[in-house]
């Protein structure tokens, strides 16, 4: 912050709470590491982006600013976005999941009513509520995406208490009868003596990069500025599921080898391996070759014994950083969605 | 000093500014509709806006219900009218269950549904319709049925057409399948989609609602069939030990251990007994919903259909008995057809339930919906029982199809006359000119901003104003009017009565 240009474009990026030290580890994994100069400072900046002014703010915060332009980008929880977002006509999703702050939106029923297990023992129930004049409360964080999803399951006699704060303890002190909460483990709800409804799940969520439709329509300095973030972002997230293997292979020549690899086309790398010859420094008429491929991390073992049974030895794995495709397909996408707005 | 705020306020998402011209219409439409409600002694009432959500709890249809403006204000639970049949029986039953029978009423007025707004579509709109209370039987269903044919009739609305079914039929059959209300609702809601997708695609959201649906008949006599011989008590007895057996408290949480033990031996006891009345059910609907076309024929198949499953025949005859009352109503009979799928999703109708379209290129756009709902003045808390029918139609609509049809044309309506000062001096004789000619009828504008001459003039050719009146002291002198055509630009100093009928008399 140290340098006098001035900054044209801002993220939120998530301060305190659950999702500040993922958000910030994630862009650092990404290559856009958060520069703060103290703690207690609310900006900060992202080396890689001199243009980009990060700015610390609460998560409700975060989309509304969003919307009414204040800022140009932000990371936010896509359960907020559901909640809070559903007349936002200027907020546009750019990256819907950024793989951190998984969490589920769920329900839950004491323990003791042993006759309601699922969503239709819960639908029945309100029915009888509504036959005898009384009415299930659920207490919630989360009432627009509640209702919504409860009217999706045809149960329509409810009503929704708003709360904050520890709702767990909610049907214990009386003040409502079942919660829709986030839930991540179950532990909380059984010390509470709750339990999950099956098929109570109203939304599973995780982190998401949201913008401004106006600011990036109109400004092409910020939209090439999201299209590095987006690219960053999109290379990251491909390059944590694939790995590079590189084997030594002994073999007549490197079409031998190859003939041998082709034998099983999925494990033979994205395109096609890479063969580069090894100069052996025990016996110099021995051909020797580095055999590279990229190879789906879930593919890893039977990628092994391939490179085995072809004859590899002394297998390296390494992961990736990047993997870039021909172009990112996210931004494509967000160009499509801000053309539209 | 008043600050101007950076920020222009936008509307809100899916509701509308109605400008003047468009508003003129409606307003000719609306007048055209009471004058012809009141033809047949209906009485106007007003009902609020914003009522008590429970009102629309206890029997509005579910697709209602998820789209009300619901919000807590004050600790009430509030909501803006989603419709308004239920606020006029809750007037009925606030103010006017001493009166005589039948008690006719009409309305109009914006109501409120949070929905996706596209086009003939918003989220504000208004209703227009009546109900007629405390008449069961053909008469009042086919008076009803007649008015709303007839009112579009007055507005000159070619190419709609009238849709009539009954949902006693299928209430009657569910009824009989003893199936849970909630699959009952179900099925009610879904027709659309079995009319339009095929059996298949309601069976595809049962899952997801309707778990139990999935699990097997019991094979072997489990714990159901323990207890399918037992009766009520010694069932939940025998579950309660069973529970206790387990260590399982069944205390606190707002419901009474007797209240969870029965029902969950109501739900062991009906385990797998639901899937094949479900099939049955979309049998018999898939049937139904074929049923559809020219009045007399769909009524013979509709006898041998219901003959079959040894049904009641009384809605048909209701039907049978309301298509010969309309014969009286010089109504074109071409327009109406029969449908036995028809359910207007799920709410308080119990008799015959019918639907108004227009056929525009490319879309069907539903004008007008309407039934007969006997339970719904005892469920708002009627003193007693009181049979009605009634319908509302959708202004918004009616006014699409008008244009659509060019039945209406929307323009603004321009004054007639403009008054100007020659001169500020001038400005009272001109202010009493000008009531003196609004006197006579006219529409008259008088220029407050103060311009001058050739500005007014400039002014009333923008505007389509085809008179101007300037009143300067010579016309004050001489006790006449100066008045310029503005389309010949002609100026003639007329009297005062002279001038109006010049004015009225040029088109």
């Amino acid at each position: 912050m140290s340098d006098n240009k001035p900054f044209s474009m801002r993220l939120a990026v998530p301060s305190k709470g659950e999702l500040e030290r993922p958000t910030l580890d994630f862009l650092s994994a990404a290559g856009l590491r958060v520069l703060r100069p103290n703690e207690r400072q609310y900006v900060a900046s992202i080396p890689s982006l001199p243009n980009l002014l990060v700015l610390f703010q609460r998560v409700p915060d975060i989309l509304v600013k969003v919307e009414e332009g204040s800022v140009d980008l932000g990371i936010t929880g896509y359960d907020v976005l559901r909640e809070q977002g559903e007349e936002n006509t200027n907020t546009v999703m750019i990256y819907e999941n950024l793989g951190f702050g998984q969490c589920e939106l769920a329900l839950a029923a004491p323990e003791s009513w042993v006759d309601v297990s699922n969503i239709e023992d819960l639908a029945e129930l309100t029915l009888l509520y509504k036959e005898k004049g009384k009415v299930i409360r659920i207490a919630t964080k989360y009432p627009n995406l509640t209702k919504k999803w409860l009217h999706d399951m045809s149960i329509y006699y409810f009503a929704l208490v708003e709360a904050q704060g520890a709702l767990e303890a909610a049907p214990s002190i009386g003040y409502a009868d079942m919660i829709a909460d986030i839930t991540s483990t179950g532990t909380t709800l059984r010390e509470n003596r709750l339990k999950k409804l099956t098929g109570g799940t109203v939304l599973k969520a995780q982190a998401c990069l949201i913008g401004n439709r106006r600011s990036l329509r109109e400004d092409p300095a910020k939209l090439e500025t999201t299209r590095t973030m987006v690219e960053l972002i999109e290379a990251t997230m491909r390059a944590r599921s694939y790995l590079s293997i590189t084997a030594n292979m002994q073999g007549a020549s490197p079409e031998a080898i190859l003939h041998d690899l082709l034998k099983e086309k999925a494990l033979a790398g994205l395109r096609g391996p890479t063969i580069a010859k090894v100069y052996s420094k025990t016996q110099a008429d021995e051909s020797w070759y580095a055999v590279t491929i990229v190879a789906e991390q879930k593919t890893l073992p039977q990628a092994i014994d391939h490179l085995r049974h072809a004859g590899g030895s002394d297998i390296t794995v390494t992961p990736l950083n990047y993997y870039f495709d021909s172009k990112s397909w996210n931004f494509e996408a967000l160009l499509e969605k801000i053309k539209r707005g | 000093m008043p600050v101007k705020l950076s920020d222009r306020l936008e509307k809100v998402r899916g509701m509308n500014d109605v400008l003047s011209a468009e508003y003129e219409a409606g307003e000719a439409i609306l007048a055209t509709l009471k004058h012809s409600f009141k033809s047949f002694g209906y009485h106007p009432l007003g009902v609020p806006v914003v009522e008590h959500t429970d009102l629309y709890l206890r029997k509005a249809g579910e697709d209602i219900i998820s789209r009300l403006y619901d919000f807590t204000f004050q600790s009430r639970r509030l909501c803006l009218r989603p419709e308004m049949t239920a606020s006029v029986i809750r007037a009925y039953i606030d103010n006017l269950q001493a009166s005589a029978l039948p008690v006719r009423l009409c309305y109009a007025g914006p109501v409120f549904r949070y929905e996706k707004p596209q086009r003939g579509r918003h989220r504000q709109f208004t209703q227009a319709g009546v109900e007629l209370l405390g008449a069961a039987g053909p008469l009042a269903d086919a008076e009803i049925i007649a008015l709303a044919c007839k009112s579009l009739d007055a507005l000159g609305l070619p190419d709609y057409k009238l849709v009539l079914g009954h949902v006693g039929i299928l209430s009657r059959f569910l009824e009989g399948l003893q199936l849970d209300s909630r699959l009952r609702d179900f099925l009610l809601t879904n027709i659309e989609v079995l009319r339009t997708q095929g059996p298949a695609a309601v069976c595809d959201r049962l899952p997801v609602l309707f778990p139990s649906l999935n699990q097997p008949e019991p094979q072997l006599p489990g714990l159901e069939g323990a207890l399918a011989e037992l009766d009520e008590s010694s069932t939940r007895g025998m579950v309660l030990d069973l529970l206790k057996s387990m260590d399982i408290e069944l205390d606190s949480f707002g419901r009474s251990p007797d209240e969870i033990v029965s029902r969950l031996a109501a739900k062991i006891k009906r385990r797998g007994h639901l899937r094949p009345r479900l099939d049955q059910a979309l049998t018999f609907l898939s049937d139904l919903c074929r049923l559809t076309g020219a009045p007399a024929q769909v009524l013979q198949e509709a006898e041998n259909l219901l003959a079959g499953y040894h049904l009641s025949l009384e809605p048909l005859h209701e039907l049978r008995a309301i298509f010969e009352t309309l014969t009286n109503y010089d109504l074109d009979p071409s327009r109406i057809t029969l449908d036995l799928g028809l359910s207007r999703g799920l709410q308080y109708y119990t008799g015959m339930i019918f639907e108004i379209y227009h056929d525009s290129p490319g879309e069907e756009s539903q004008l007008c919906g309407g039934g007969r709902y006997d339970d719904l003045v005892l469920t708002l808390g009627g003193r007693k029982s009181v049979p009605g029918c009634g319908f509302a139609y959708g202004l918004e609509r009616i006014q699409l199809a008008m244009l659509d049809q060019q039945r209406i044309k929307i323009e603004p309506q321009a004054a007639q006359v403009l008054v100007i000062p020659v001169g500020s001096a001038e400005s009272g004789y001109a202010i009493r000119t000008a009531e003196a000619l609004r006197k006579a009828g006219l529409r008259v504008e008088f220029d407050v901003r103060g311009r001058s001459v050739t500005n007014n003039l400039q002014y009333a050719n923008g505007q389509h104003i085809p008179f101007v009146v300037m009143a300067g002291s010579d016309e004050l002198a001489a006790g006449l009017l100066r008045l310029k055509n503005m389309s010949t630009g002609a100026e003639q100093h007329l009297a005062l009565a002279d001038a109006v009928e010049t004015i009225l008399d040029t088109k």
